[in-house]
This record gives C-alpha cells, sequence and structure tokens, in this order.
C-alpha cells in the first residue's frame, strides 16, 4: 500500500535519528553524543533503532525514544521501534569531536578515558579541579576551572 | 584583571557589552547585586529540589518517580554550581548561604513559600512555574553581564527546558483525561495562577540596578507580559479557564491581566507566606539530618584549595 520500501535508504534513516537533538544538552544531537549504535530497515519500511544510554536511570530516555520515533515516521519509517542496548556500554570515547565541541559551548567538559584530565571548555587552560562525582545528572561530574573562577560539568572520566 | 576609574566607565564598559569577570575590580555595588541575585537563584533551586523529592514516592507510576528523581538531582545539581559562583564572589561562604536559607534569614522565589496540596497542584509548579522560570532565565542568558553565571546558564536552561517537556506532559495526561481530572487541574490553576502572576516580581523600578548592569537584560512586566502571550492562549486550548476576571484583550489583541494584588507576594518576601516556616523548618532538617554525611566524607579536607 505504501511504496516506501524502495526508497527507504538505511543511511538516510540513520542519518535522520542521530540528528535527534539531546533533550538535555540544547543543541548536541544523539549521534554527535555517541548514542546510535545500529540502525536497520526491513523490506517493509519498518525501522529498528538500537541507543546506548549514557546511563541506565537517565529519565531523558522515554523522551529520546518518541524524538527518533518520530524522526523515522517523518522521512517515512512505517514503523519504529527504539531498543535501548545494555551492551556494549557507552562511554564518552563515542562523543564525536563535533559533539566535544558542541558541549564544551555548553561549559561541558569531556573526559574521553577514565585518566584523562581536559581542559577547561570556557578558557582552554588545563585547571580543572574535581569537586563531586555526580552533578545535575549522574552522567556529569561536577569541576571548578582555578583559571577562569568558573563551575564546570564534566562527561565521562571516572565515575561514582 | 580590569579597573574602572568610576562607576560611569564600568556603566560604560557595560553598555558596550562587556562581561565582567572575578578577577576584576568590579563596583562593590555591581558585587553586591549580582551576589544576591544569585544566591535567590541557588536557593531557589534548592527549595525547587526539596519540593519535588516530596513528590518522588507519591508521584503516580514508576514513569513520574524517574520524573521526579531525575528533576530532584537537576535542581539540586543547579544550586550546587550556582553556590560555587556565588561563593566565590567572596561576600559569603556556602555553609553561610546555607545557614541563612535554613533559619529564615535569606529570600527564595514566591511559589516555594505555598504548599502543593495535590498532584495536580505539582503539575501547576512543573509546567506553569517551570515555564515562568525559563522566560525569567532566558532573559538572563540573553546579555547577562557576568561571564562565570553566563556559563551555567547555559546549562540550567537546557535542563529546565527538558523539564518543562515534562511538565507539558503531565499536563497533557489531565487535560486529555476524565472529568474529574480536568476539575483538578483546573481547581490548581486557580488556587495557583496569581502566585505564577508574582513570580516574575512587582514592576521593576527606573533605577533598577540589575537592568542598569545588565544582570539581567528584561523588566519584570516585560517578562511577565511574554510568559502571558505564551501561556494564557495555551491554557485556553486546553479547555482551562485562567481565573483572572480582568484578564481580556487590548486593541492590539494582546493578552492583559487585570489589576494585580501585590499583597500576598509582600508576605513571602518576609517569610512569613502560608507555608514559609514549614518549607524552612523542612530545609533545615534536610541539612542538619545530612551532618554525618558530610563529616564522613570530610567534604572540606578534600576540596581543593582555592575552589568555593
Amino acid at each position: 500500500m505504501n511504496d516506501t520500501t524502495s526508497t527507504l535508504d538505511r543511511d538516510v534513516v540513520t542519518g535522520a535519528v542521530s540528528a535527534v537533538v539531546d533533550p538535555e544538552l540544547g543543541g548536541v544531537t544523539i549521534g554527535d553524543l555517541g548514542l546510535v549504535h545500529d540502525v536497520r530497515v526491513d523490506q517493509d519500511g519498518v525501522v529498528i533503532v538500537e541507543l546506548l544510554p549514557t546511563f541506565l536511570g537517565c529519565p531523558a530516555l522515554a523522551l529520546m525514544a518518541v524524538d527518533v520515533e518520530r524522526a523515522a515516521l517523518a522521512i517515512g519509517a512505517r514503523e519504529c521501534t527504539v531498543v535501548w542496548r545494555v551492551e556494549p556500554s557507552w562511554d564518552a570515547s563515542r562523543i564525536t569531536a563535533r559533539g566535544v565541541e558542541q558541549l564544551a559551548s555548553l561549559g561541558i567538559a569531556v573526559a574521553t578515558t577514565a585518566r584523562s584530565s581536559p581542559a577547561c571548555p570556557s578558557c582552554g587552560k588545563q585547571m580543572l579541579q574535581s569537586i563531586n562525582p555526580v552533578g545535575a545528572t549522574a552522567c556529569r561530574a561536577v569541576a571548578w576551572c582555578g583559571g577562569c573562577r568558573s563551575a564546570i560539568d564534566v562527561m565521562g572520566g571516572r565515575r561514582a | 584583571m580590569r579597573t574602572w576609574a568610576s562607576e560611569e566607565a564600568f556603566d560604560a564598559f557595560i553598555g558596550s557589552g562587556g562581561i565582567v569577570e572575578p578577577g576584576d575590580a568590579m563596583p562593590e555595588r555591581y558585587r553586591t547585586e549580582v551576589f544576591r541575585f544569585i544566591e535567590m537563584h541557588a536557593n531557589s533551586e534548592l527549595f525547587g529540589g526539596l519540593c519535588e523529592r516530596y513528590w518522588v514516592s507519591r508521584a503516580p507510576g514508576l514513569h513520574r518517580k524517574l520524573a521526579f528523581l531525575a528533576k530532584t538531582q537537576d535542581e539540586i545539581g543547579h544550586a550546587h554550581l550556582l553556590y560555587m559562583v556565588a561563593a566565590d564572589l567572596g561576600m559569603k561562604t556556602r555553609p553561610e548561604m546555607l545557614d541563612d536559607l535554613v533559619h529564615g534569614r535569606t529570600r527564595f522565589h514566591n511559589v516555594f513559600h505555598y504548599k502543593a496540596e495535590t498532584w495536580a497542584d505539582q503539575i501547576v509548579i512543573a509546567f506553569l512555574v517551570d515555564a515562568a522560570a525559563l522566560t525569567t532565565q532566558q532573559a538572563v542568558l540573553k546579555e547577562c553581564s557576568y561571564g562565570p553565571y553566563r556559563r551555567i546558564l547555559r546549562r540550567i536552561v537546557s535542563e529546565e527546558g527538558f523539564h518543562m517537556r515534562h511538565g507539558e506532559e503531565m499536563l497533557l495526561t489531565l487535560a486529555e483525561g476524565t472529568d474529574l481530572q480536568r476539575a483538578l487541574f483546573q481547581d490548581a490553576l486557580d488556587r495557583w495562577w496569581e502566585s505564577v502572576v508574582h513570580f516574575f516580581g512587582p514592576p521593576t523600578k527606573p533605577d533598577d540596578l540589575l537592568i542598569r548592569w545588565k544582570i539581567k537584560s528584561a523588566t519584570n512586566e516585560e517578562l511577565r507580559d511574554r510568559f502571558v502571550q505564551k501561556f494564557v492562549p495555551m491554557l485556553h486550548d486546553y479547555g482551562f479557564v485562567v481565573p483572572d476576571p480582568g484578564l481580556h484583550r487590548d486593541r492590539d489583541g494582546r493578552w492583559a491581566l487585570g489589576p494585580i494584588d501585590w499583597s500576598a507576594l509582600g508576605a513571602t518576601q518576609r517569610n512569613v507566606g502560608p507555608d514559609s516556616q514549614a518549607r524552612i523548618d523542612q530545609s533545615r532538617s534536610a541539612w542538619e539530618d545530612t551532618e554525618w554525611v558530610r563529616t564522613s566524607l570530610a567534604v572540606d579536607a578534600l576540596a581543593p584549595s582555592g575552589a568555593p
């Protein structure tokens, strides 16, 4: 009854899904955050999107799933199912270079490995002091930059 | 470190879009104003968190409980960031600010001086009060002259937008529900509307220092008007009655509120609103009951030197 099957390209769907903006991080997409694990499109135009949560108790999971479904339906998917995977587990090394840059503009530093100590996203100095392992959400720690005297959030790195 | 020869030179700096940083020799009056503003914001985030925590165990369903748990963490996290930035201004330490707050010596937003009796009351808070807060924070963020505050506001505003989506979803559940659910929300709206209108504060005085130094970029009336233009039609669309007999459209078709009685706001500003004492007592218990955690973590000993 519909002709979406011939036109629904997996890369197009992946692009649309990856462009969904994280509901808590103005402007940063779930693609750039590295949350999109896999996208499958079957012959009937049914889409299955596998996503990785930054942490299991994340309160934004339901909203993100709704936004992803909408994005897939908007480009012609007949149905869309979002699956939150627990493996592999998400870590900050999945964040793209553009994602790191956009997070920096929000004042969020990214520690790509457990031992790395990122520069301050506001002033660029290597003067971040860890204050608290969790901040406004459990996927972010709180740090203080002695350089520009700003309160900074840090994603990734050592977790509580 | 930058210095200014006079308040007039500082005015010119601010007027040309200058951003003040903590190391600058800012006029003492600026330091006081920006400190008080951030302290009030921090206090209100903390009280918001305490108010939402109450609903974690009472919210209907796991999904809502998770949302309230996350919002509580968000508000406390925001308060934490704000207290750090406020303390860095050197007027009070964080423990001093908390001690003043839990003993009722400082102020917090008017809406936290009332008791949320029903689930619908909490939805009014989660949707309309969060929307009002977001309206004011967006206006501060747009032009705020104090660098560290502006930087954390970007994150706070993103997260408050997320809270509003939760609030709207909860409101829609009631709006699309049974007559009883709709009546529950209308009743809550009837009791809370005035305090939501008051949230923006009384008319800004012409010589207001917060406006002069771009700590905030819009007057209280402008902010209230932005809110009214957006949310009055929305409430009408959902089929609710805005409880203001003087509400009307002006000649340009814009919504205008009837005369505002400010007496209830005055009481909240003196911490003698209907539920002020209970809220302050609750915050003091929360602070005192967690003393053992701070002691066992020896937070002070671990805090890196120089960080507020």
